[in-house]
């Protein structure tokens, strides 16, 4: 672990996220830079409410105390991991913790984003059910990315909106990433408390243009990963969907306006479906082809 | 009464009024009905959707049953019976109106 006495702040504007990241762990700053690099900004153009400042600082050395890392947000001690491989996780973990606050315009939604052709899709579901696989499968595959851990919805144009963090992946899933194409950012794993061991992938590992923008939801998907399975769609009605998204919304009661009418507008937009995932590609092909052949027949019928 | 007053009896009012604060949208044939005061978020199935449209208290469960068989092909008796049931749910999940001035007795003895 490389420390200097000097602080450094980074600034990024992660989409709709301003972060200011603070620390003397130059090994962070490094980490972090290197799956950010493309966010990178020299100062933010919103006011300063509105920046989720992150500030990691070690404690100091102790014959008494085990050294921790002190994480904060804007200020209040968040988090104290013990180990250095699991700052970066609890990093992250901050600016999600943070971003309802600094944007109650917002509903955000326990789900993955991304665009493809356009169409914007959000895959729902609780820690475990291959989200985050499957969104850097389809990242691989040409979809634009907008997140794999929220969907952030502006209540008042019910647009998705990016949020694209590194890609967090779970240890099991190593594989089905690397044979769709990402090699995790050097390499690096890190500890993710009951998550256990993970690796961050820069999204823009797959192309320069991996990064997508605002658009419409047109497809609520909720996958859920069976080992061995064979990938299947299955059609929902929207107030199932919309009531499972009630489930999965972090701000529903927070948010500036009732979250129940931002959610019902939304799935009025869309297609919905329950996904069976299975193999990486094979999975990730039918989601392709569903939005692949529904564009083409809305062309035609144009 | 306040209007929005939430059913606070141990039984259904006789002739269920629906809470005028409540949020709902249908969507394909369903209804999600948020409550403002509980938090919680409810969904209902179609026929507690039908059911629930003709709750504006000028109805009791025989005449709601009746209407019931007009549109599913269902007996009155049974009718009356998903009738009760789900006036009992809605009427636990206190998204009807307190009918102050109604003694509390249950559907099934109203007609």
């Amino acid at each position: 672990m490389l420390m200097s006495a000097r602080e450094t702040t980074m600034r990024y504007q992660i989409g709709v996220a301003s972060v200011a990241l603070t620390s003397n762990v130059r090994s962070l700053l490094d980490q972090h830079a290197a799956l950010y690099r493309q966010f990178r900004v020299e100062r933010h153009s919103v006011p300063d409410e509105q920046i989720i400042r992150i500030g990691v600082t070690p404690t100091p050395f102790s014959l008494k105390h085990r050294r921790r890392f002190v994480v904060t947000v804007n200020d209040r001690t968040q988090f104290e991991p013990a180990r250095v491989d699991e700052v970066l996780p609890y990093v992250e973990w901050a600016v999600n913790w943070e971003l309802p606050r600094v944007m109650p315009g917002f509903l955000q939604l326990h789900a993955s984003s991304l665009e493809l052709d356009g169409a914007g899709i959000i895959l729902p579901g609780d820690s475990g059910s291959g989200k985050s696989t499957l969104t850097a499968g389809l990242v691989a595959g040409g979809a634009k990315y907008l997140c794999d851990e929220f969907a952030l919805i502006d209540s008042d144009t019910l647009k998705l909106h990016p949020y694209p963090r590194a890609i967090c992946i779970k240890k099991p899933s190593y594989a089905a990433v690397e044979s769709v194409g990402f090699t995790p950012a050097a390499n690096r794993y890190y500890f993710k408390g009951s998550k256990g061991h993970v690796t961050f992938i820069n999204p823009t590992d797959a192309r320069p243009d991996a990064i997508g923008g605002e658009c419409r939801v047109r497809y609520v998907i909720f996958p859920k990963y069976v080992a061995g399975a064979e990938p299947t769609l299955i059609p929902i009605n929207r107030a199932e969907a919309a009531f499972a998204l009630h489930g999965v919304c972090f701000n529903l009661l927070t948010c500036e306006v009732v979250g129940l009418d931002v959610l019902a507008g939304l799935v009025r937009g869309a297609k919905c479906f329950r996904l069976v995932s299975g193999e990486i590609h094979k999975t990730c092909d039918l989601v392709r082809n569903l939005v692949r052949s529904e564009g083409k027949a809305l062309a035609k019928s144009a | 009464m306040d209007a929005n007053q939430t059913s606070t009896q141990l039984l259904p009012p006789t002739h269920p009024l629906r809470r005028t604060d409540l949020t709902s949208h249908e969507l394909d044939g369903e209804v999600l009905i948020f409550d403002p005061i509980s938090m919680d978020t409810h969904r209902l199935n179609s026929v507690a959707l039908f059911i629930w449209r003709l709750c504006d208290g000028t109805n009791d469960a025989q005449r709601v049953a009746r209407r019931m068989t007009e549109v599913y092909d269902v007996t009155m008796e049974t009718a009356v019976e998903h009738v009760e049931r789900i006036c009992d749910q809605l009427h636990s999940m206190g998204l009807f109106v307190a009918t102050g001035g109604d003694a509390p007795r249950s559907l099934e003895s109203c007609s």
